[in-house]
């Protein structure tokens, strides 16, 4: 049985819950500051170099989704100097470090954003899957939360599966 | 004191054992693994007193490792955290009837695992 139902994942408060558990992890995980932008300004936002694209699915009962993260190499690397204490003069970390990095920043906001909405209901998250693209991809949705962390760009987006639906031939 | 720590991402591993670095605890070693099987494999060559487990992760999750470390209860002393970002009612009851001493909601700033580590080191000398 599923406590949220996916009709309630979608609510018009969807975009400041995710927002919000965004603000949470940049803060506690990386001392950093994140703040929503209009997507005229993240066009803009290049961030520079490779994205790192990084989902992970959930899954609460007959309820299931993916959280996606799109962040550019900059991004990651800022975020990653941050969470290990890591010297910026340091040699540059490597891509294994930064696709763990990336993972982990969309396990946190995936797994605050459910905390939050759920309350009570444990929910499972899938191992995040990471990947490179050479230069921004497109936006996932026209609903993708966006916002600067440091003022450097980030893309998060939800999408939801209702397995009893679909079990049910919808 | 032997801390385990397991989790799936090397970074947060990384993260945790830079933190127990920063407190005064009494820690001769800490060791790693990246699932709960290979925490169980460690936990059977050597003694551990403090385990801190995520619950999410690939192949055998914190939950089922807390089940089989009650179901063997072989190590009645060993003090049992859970780190993880579902830091829902439901897995926290569950955490609770597993004899986890402590529960700790990813993300967390230093100071807060710093605290729990203190508190969870209390608990192993009381």
């Amino acid at each position: 049985m599923c406590s949220v139902k996916l009709p309630d994942l979608f609510t018009p408060d969807l975009p400041a819950q995710v927002v919000g558990a965004i603000a949470s992890v940049a803060e506690k995980s990386f001392y950093a500051e994140a703040e929503p932008c209009d997507r005229a300004r993240f066009e803009q936002l290049d961030g520079g170099g490779d994205w790192l694209v990084a989902t992970v699915h959930f899954r609460e009962g007959t309820c299931a989704g993916a959280l996606t993260c799109t962040v550019p190499h900059s991004l990651a690397r800022t975020l990653l100097d941050a969470f290990t204490g890591r010297d910026p003069l340091d040699p540059e970390p490597d891509r294994e470090a930064l696709f763990d990095l990336v993972g982990e920043l969309s396990n946190m906001i995936c797994g605050t954003w459910l905390t939050r909405l759920a309350m009570t209901q444990a929910f499972t998250l899938s191992r995040p899957v990471v990947e490179a693209a050479p230069r921004r991809p497109p936006l996932p949705d026209e609903d993708a939360m966006l916002v600067t962390v440091n003022d450097l760009p980030l893309a998060v987006s939800v999408r939801g599966v209702d397995l009893e639906a679909a079990a049910a031939g919808f | 004191m032997r801390i385990l720590i397991v989790d799936d991402s090397a970074m947060m591993r990384a993260l945790i054992r830079r933190v127990i670095k920063l407190t005064e605890l009494p820690v001769d070693e800490v060791v790693e693994a990246a699932d709960g099987a290979e925490a169980l494999r460690i936990l059977e060559t050597g003694p551990v007193d403090l385990l801190l487990t995520d619950v999410n992760m690939p192949g055998m999750n914190g939950v089922e490792l807390l089940r089989e470390i009650s179901r063997q209860a072989r190590w009645p002393n060993l003090v049992r955290v859970i780190i993880s970002t579902d830091g829902s009612a439901s897995r926290r009851e569950e955490a609770a009837e597993l004899d986890v001493q402590c529960y700790l909601e990813k993300p967390f700033t230093p100071e807060v695992l710093r605290n729990v580590l203190s508190q969870a080191a209390g608990s192993l000398h009381s």
